[in-house]
């Protein structure tokens, strides 16, 4: 198995499927690779997992999501192995047990965005930043649902992924105002609360998403609106930044940026990180809960 | 973690009578005081189980019907629902048990742990025993009752640990948890002051018989509390509910004492008894209907015009950075372990009635 073709199966799912997130998609990769590349031994299957993960990271794609992703999946793999006496068994296993994992993946954004439904009231204003598919979701939930509601949406340089977001919420029917990223503090003051969705979520309870994050929550706390960060569970990761430097580069800057040798410090991150003292409530498909809870959870899974 | 799936049951007649017959009483101040209301719950619990078919999903079915419609004639009434809502974990529980889907001690509702451990087994939905589950959860809802009767003191022998000698408590509005929690103990006295809630006489009443227990005692009006709060060592209160995220549902006037005691960094000490959890995130005025008479605020013959509006809210939202403490039947707990809390006594199922 070579890293090239795992990498165009990856490219491939991200470029057909265009509501799958890339943590998905790299899942979705991983049980490709289970099918497709057959082994003899329990071992030669995770060497190739791991290969496949790391051929990954290495394609130009936020890593965030897809190294909390393929953990969790990677962690599921092993409690399979346990059990079973012959490979082919065990491969069988893995497959559906990997199916599962994938559907309940899948459901994660519907229940994530029915929580939030309830927190969007009649005439409130929601302010967004960048591209979250969990947030367009819940937005979609709460027109269905009659309410009325206006949404800023930050462009989010360096790749204006915001005007996409915008775009699609027009498309909607979403009263959606598309602002500067630098008119953040001007508009908080006029926002009932903040809805953002997270490419990672940390143990410490913060996350790590699109850069200008930190910047927002710090606004928000100030001006005392609440900050409820969209995600699924998948995204749960074990690192526990204790300041922006703490974050692995692999995270801040593409893998063409690190391989072509430049000096990181001048280069733009694109991500940072939101320290868990300005969010308020983190909705994911476990339910609705408090940065501290996240901790919770994952030592839950383990310990 | 699999559900139990409920039926959307219509009450019966007898039912319909039983549960009318609670909200009268509440209504009549038959039952006043929270802790009354929650030993009727169990009471009205009882007869309705024993009154019913015996498969888990019809219980939970009969039991939610029945809830939906307390909370619609007593929107204000969040006590008797939380108690049927501790039933139905109870219920669900034993129904868990006996189908026995489980080997380890896994918690109920979603987990990163469920997620990662699913077997096909997990998705189907967990089907109702056709066992007799009564006995059990009579023993459940018996289990309820003693911890009711020990609540009180199972709180207020937590206070030797927060009340210090010589220190100065606030609390606010009258409470009978309260007044046993500042009663003397040992040889702890502290001086207490009491803020006037929106029932003044209930207040004074309550001022008088701490100061004729011993307790030196000062009454002052709420809108003095800021004025005396940085003369005072701990703010003690009890609340109406203990929300998920450590917010909290007050009497009207909490967020103001509240604000003060963050103001000059005085550690708020909630008082929650568990009937008192309610799993809900947001207080949404409209939802919680949270107007109560404007008698209290201004007599009917004195509104001359019909300009003059008297509003009278009934509940005070405080948001969960300005509570330090929680105090429970089972120990002190921070706001940020709420969730926790309430995790292990109700199922997520019904958090939504």
């Amino acid at each position: 198995m070579k890293k090239e073709e795992v990498q165009a199966i990856f490219m491939k799912i991200l470029r057909e499927e265009e509501d799958v997130s890339a943590g998905v998609a790299a899942i979705k990769t991983l049980l490709t690779v289970i099918e497709n590349y057959k082994v003899s031994t329990v071992r030669e299957l995770d060497l190739n997992l791991q290969l496949a993960v790391d051929a990954m990271r290495h394609c130009d794609q936020p890593v965030t999501a897809i190294s909390s992703g393929c953990e969790l999946f990677m962690r599921f793999i092993t409690f399979a192995k346990l059990d079973t006496k012959s490979f082919e068994e065990c491969e069988k296993i893995m497959l559906q047990r990997g199916n599962i994992f994938l559907d309940k993946l899948l459901e994660a954004r519907g229940k994530v965005a029915k929580q939030a439904l309830s927190f969007i009231c009649d005439g409130c204003k929601i302010l967004t930043h960048s591209r979250s598919r969990v947030v367009l979701q819940a937005m979609i939930e709460a027109i269905k649902a009659n309410k009325r509601f206006e949404v800023f949406i930050t462009v989010s340089a360096p790749d204006n992924s915001g005007e996409m977001m915008h775009k699609q919420l027009v498309a909607a029917g979403v009263d959606a105002t598309l602002i500067l990223d630098s008119a953040v503090g001007y508009v908080m003051e006029q926002v009932d609360i903040v809805m953002i969705g997270a490419e990672g979520v940390t143990e410490s309870g913060g996350i790590i998403n699109k850069i200008g994050t930190y910047s927002l929550g710090i606004a928000a706390l100030e001006l005392k609106k609440p900050v409820y960060v969209l995600t699924e569970s998948f995204k749960f990761s074990r690192i526990y930044p204790l300041n922006q430097m703490d974050l692995p580069k692999e995270f801040k800057y593409l893998s063409n940026t690190l391989k072509s040798g430049k000096d990181l410090s001048k280069q733009h991150p694109l991500v940072d990180y939101t320290p868990p003292s300005y969010i308020t409530l983190l909705f994911t498909d476990l339910g609705i809960l408090t940065p501290s809870a996240v901790s919770d959870e994952l030592i839950k899974l383990y310990l | 973690m699999a559900p139990l799936e409920s039926l959307d049951i219509e009450l019966s007649e007898k039912h319909i009578e039983t549960v009318g017959k609670f909200v009268a009483d509440i209504r009549n101040n038959k039952l006043s005081g929270s802790e009354q209301i929650a030993e009727a719950t169990l009471t009205l619990v009882e007869k309705i189980i024993s009154e019913s078919n015996a498969t888990a999903r019809e219980l939970c079915g009969v039991l939610r019907a029945a809830a939906r419609r307390i909370s619609s004639s007593l929107p204000l009434e969040l006590v008797a629902i939380n108690m049927i809502r501790r039933v139905l974990r109870a219920i669900r529980d034993e129904n868990r048990a006996s189908v026995d889907q489980f080997q380890s001690g896994e918690g109920v509702g979603e987990s990163l742990q469920g997620l990662v451990l699913a077997t096909p087994a997990r998705h189907s939905i967990v089907p109702s025993t056709d066992q007799d589950l009564r006995e059990p959860i009579r023993d459940h809802i018996a289990e309820l009752r003693t911890e009711l009767e020990t609540m009180r003191s199972s709180i207020t022998s937590q206070a030797r640990e927060h009340v210090r000698a010589d220190e100065v408590l606030l609390t606010f509005g009258a409470s009978a948890l309260v007044e046993r929690f500042l009663r003397p103990t040992q040889n702890r006295n502290c001086k207490v002051v009491v803020a006037e809630g929106t029932d003044v006489g209930e207040s004074h009443a309550m001022a008088r018989r701490l100061s004729n227990s011993g307790v030196s005692v000062t009454v002052i009006n709420s809108s003095c509390v800021f004025a005396v709060m940085s003369r005072v060592n701990k703010v003690v209160v009890e609340v109406q509910a203990a929300m998920g995220g450590g917010a909290v549902l007050g009497d009207a006037g909490l967020h103001s004492v509240t604000l003060a005691a963050k103001y000059y960094k005085i550690p708020v000490v909630a008082l929650a008894p568990l009937y008192r959890m309610l799993p809900h995130h947001l207080y949404d005025p409209q939802n919680f209907g949270s107007l109560s008479s404007p008698l209290q605020t201004m007599e009917y013959a004195d509104c001359g015009s019909d300009s003059l509006q008297v509003l009278a809210p009934k509940f005070d939202f405080v948001p969960p950075d300005h509570i330090t403490l929680f105090i429970t039947n089972q120990g002190g707990s921070c706001p940020s372990y709420i969730y926790r809390l309430l995790s292990e006594i109700y199922d997520p199922k019904d958090y939504q009635i």
